[in-house]
């Protein structure tokens, strides 16, 4: 038999690609089905978030984090407001700090819902996304009460929250919670016994922990991989120490561990509304901050949980009411360099599965 | 095959619940009373302070005010450029007399980018239109029409129609 | 803003309190003084000479220093002062036995331990941080450039930080902004690979060694790096 001529083909994945999750472009090398090489192009979405800080007071910047992830808006805000506050020392009432609490971690399951639904869908499989929807379009629908907006909630301020919860809020999450456990089976139902999709995730876009570091990788790409390092816990913020819950880690830092990890994380920030709906006390919800906020000349940097990992922020300030220089550490732009080297070698239908499992959100990889 | 069949038997049990879709151009969506919609405006509340405008990351109003008579400040012009705003809500934050608030319109789709430039005869027709009409009905409205605001009286053709709403409180 | 850096410019250089408290930062903090009062403006020229590198060092770190008289009376030792400090003088002295000159200047921000490397060693500081016996900082947090054109610099900040314990460091060099050059960390952390890029397409920075230094966020085709702060989209 002769032997067939073979060449690499030069493909276009994105930028404009439902399963890239926004304007994602990969220039992907292959031969036949596999991948030779993989190079993602970025910056689609960029719009000099940190330069147009520069020239923004410190509450102006809040409402431009939520267009950073804006899946997890809520967490954005803490990050921007809680290195401020870091810097500038402020005392923030306890219920402004319950109130946060209680909203970053219902955002972190609307993150984690649209992640599964996203996920799913990019498989192949309808349902979960509408299933998902519905459940997220409930903690939306709280966080539209208390803020008056769906998706870019603007909610946290320097010292304290916007608003505080309005009457019968809090019962109302108190509800919700145990209709969320009930989704979490009926997810783990529906999606995590399927033979389908365990074949499609199960031992595919592998790593080691050693990796992950190695690539600073953070969030749930890192505990995947059974490396325990989560923020609330490692470097305990606001009020996080005060309550009980777990972290969920993986074993082999596969595409499954990806997935189930989101699911087990779900339950434990239910549990950590619930145990802050139960003790958030009454009180102001703004501390007493300067008018004009002016943190003292330095450099500061914290770091939190976000829901793709850790999200950070590094400001430098020069005493005046704007950063001299602002810096995101977005997690999805991190997480996102490692892509290239889990799809060499794997073959074409795996790439959706992988890098669907990544998570990235484009709005915070191009910020 | 079992994990696939407990899927199924998700998806069948579903099958006879309430549907959550809404029909949405023909039902509205209600919306809580915090939702930042598009602003409204109401010219006799406004000092000129300018915070608004100084608080607002897009810089997207631009206001002119002139000092009357009786040396108080009377708003002249009040333009919200809807291209850039981000409805973040700063601006109605630090209005200290409340002139300036949102209300629960969100539709802002236009055929061309210069009807997404409103002025304050268009923002007062939209307090009318929202929470004026409200007030109206409770009885504590503002009850002053655009013509003792000082904004021109001779409406644009868009708020033609909401003049009744305007014109019957005094 | 040079206005305010001038006003407080001379209390805090006189700040005796703090340079006696540990001998590494206080070396550090003398240097940096000397080299400042007989500093020619020309700053940022070629890169090696000594005393025109360490001239511009001084002047954002004063800056830094001079507010805490702000917050000073009600301020006893914070409980997280004595073991940053304690962290910062081990971590100098460890880098300090196998590169003697590598280290420019040492300071606390906010209890984080912050070390000043002399560019010519920035990837081998870096390397000796991650795999030091008793270093260990093996996980690249953050990495950020920020542009000081008063001080003629481009300063490149890693946050490294040990494992199972969250203890974050933070090294830093500094880069003359008209040629704008460090040695790559990647080899060091492949996580520092998009990083690096990003800083380079913002700001400008060239990292030698880096395998894949390309524009990332602004097309290929874009001329001047916008995070400087004398950029001007209009040129
Ligand atoms: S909502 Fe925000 S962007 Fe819009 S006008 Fe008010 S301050 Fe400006
Ligand atoms: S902040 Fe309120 S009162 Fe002041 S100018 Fe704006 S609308 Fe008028």
């Amino acid at each position: 038999m002769a032997e067939i001529r073979t060449e690499e083909m030069l493909m276009n994945v994105g930028p404009q690609h439902p399963s890239t999750h926004g304007v994602l472009r990969l220039v992907v090398k292959l031969d036949g089905e596999t991948i030779v090489d993989v190079d993602p192009v970025v910056g689609y979405l960029h719009r000099g978030t940190e330069k147009l800080a520069e020239d923004l007071q410190y509450t102006q910047i809040i409402p431009y984090t939520d267009r950073m992830d804006y899946l997890a808006a809520m967490l954005n805000n803490y990050a921007l407001v809680h290195a401020v506050e870091e810097a500038m020392e402020l005392q923030i009432p306890e219920r402004a700090e319950y109130l946060r609490v209680i909203v970053m971690e219902l955002n972190r399951i609307a993150s984690h819902l649209l992640f599964i639904g996203a996920y799913l869908l990019d498989l192949g499989a309808m349902s979960p996304f509408l299933y998902v929807f519905q459940d997220r379009e409930r903690i939306l629908q709280l966080f539209n009460e208390i803020c008056g907006a769906r998706i870019t909630y603007n909610y946290m301020r320097i010292g304290g929250v916007k608003w505080d919860a309005p009457p019968g809020w809090i019962e109302k999450v108190q509800q919700f919670v145990p209709h969320m456990r009930e989704s979490i089976k009926m997810l783990h139902d529906l999606i995590t016994g399927n033979e389908i999709f365990l074949n499609r995730v199960k031992g595919i876009g592998a790593y080691d922990a050693e990796t992950a570091i190695a690539y600073s990788l953070s969030g749930i790409n890192l505990r995947c991989t059974g490396y325990k390092w989560d923020l609330r816990r490692n470097r305990p913020y606001s009020i996080y120490d005060r309550f009980d819950f777990e972290i969920p880690v993986g074993k082999n830092g596969d595409c499954f561990d990806r997935y189930i990890l989101h699911l087990e994380e779900m339950e434990q920030s239910l549990r950590i509304v619930e145990q802050a709906c139960g003790q958030i006390p009454e009180g102001p919800v703004m501390g007493k901050v300067p008018k004009i906020l002016r943190p003292p000349a330095g450099e500061y940097y914290s770091g939190i949980e976000g829901a793709r990992g850790e999200l950070g922020v590094y400001f430098v300030s020069d005493g005046k009411d704007k950063p001299y220089r602002l810096k995101f550490r977005r997690p999805s732009f991190v997480n996102l360099q490692l892509l290239p080297s889990l799809l060499k070698g794997q073959n074409m239908a795996n790439l959706i599965a992988i890098l669907g499992a990544v998570d990235i959100v484009l709005g915070e990889v191009d910020c | 095959m079992f994990g696939f069949l407990k899927g199924l038997a998700v998806t069948i049990s579903r099958l006879p619940k309430k549907k959550v879709t809404l029909q949405y151009p023909e039902v509205k969506p209600e919306w809580p009373e915090r939702f930042r919609g598009i602003h409204e405006f109401i010219p006799e509340r406004c000092i000129v302070c300018n915070q608004c405008a100084r608080i607002c990351p897009t810089s997207c109003i631009s206001l002119s005010g002139t000092r009357g008579e009786d040396r108080k400040l009377r708003i002249d012009t009040y333009d919200i450029n809807f291209e850039i705003c981000i409805l973040c809500d700063l601006c109605t934050e630090v209005c200290p007399t409340e002139a300036i608030k949102m209300t629960g319109e969100f539709e802002l789709a236009a055929y061309s980018r210069d009807q997404l430039y409103k002025n304050m005869e268009w923002l007062y027709q939209n307090y009318l239109r929202h929470s004026g009409a409200k007030e109206l009905e409770a009885g504590t409205g503002e009850t002053g029409g655009p013509g003792e605001a000082g904004v021109g009286a001779a409406a644009g053709g868009g708020a033609a129609s909401e003049q009744k709403a305007g014109g019957t409180d005094e | 803003m040079s206005e305010d850096q001038k006003e407080t410019l001379p209390p805090s250089s006189g700040d005796g309190g703090r340079s006696g408290r540990d001998a590494a930062s206080s070396e550090a903090v003398a240097e940096g003084v000397d080299a400042k009062r007989t500093a020619s403006p020309s700053a940022g020229g070629e890169p090696g000479t000594k005393p025109q590198e360490a001239a511009p060092k001084r002047e954002p770190a004063a800056k830094r220093e001079a507010p805490p008289k702000k917050d000073a009376p009600p301020k006893e030792p914070d409980p997280r002062e004595a073991p940053a400090r304690a962290l910062l003088e081990e971590v100098v002295a460890e880098v300090k036995t196998v590169f003697p000159d590598a280290v420019e200047g040492a300071e606390l921000q906010k209890f984080r331990p912050v070390l000043l490397i002399r560019r010519e060693y920035w990837r081998d500081v870096l390397h000796l941080l991650k795999t030091g016996e008793r270093l260990r900082f093996r996980y690249l947090e953050c990495m950020a450039g920020v542009d000081y054109p008063q001080g003629g610099y481009i300063e490149v900040v890693a946050l490294l930080t040990r494992m199972p314990e969250a203890t974050m460091i933070e090294a830093k060099t500094r880069t003359p902004r008209d040629a704008a050059e460090l040695p790559s960390a990647v080899p060091v952390f492949p996580g520092a690979n998009w990083e690096e890029r990003e800083i380079f397409d913002l700001l400008g920075v060239h990292f030698e060694g880096h395998p894949d230094l390309r524009r990332i966020m602004m097309p290929d085709d874009w001329r001047g790096h916008p995070l400087r702060k004398d950029y001007s989209p209009f040129e």
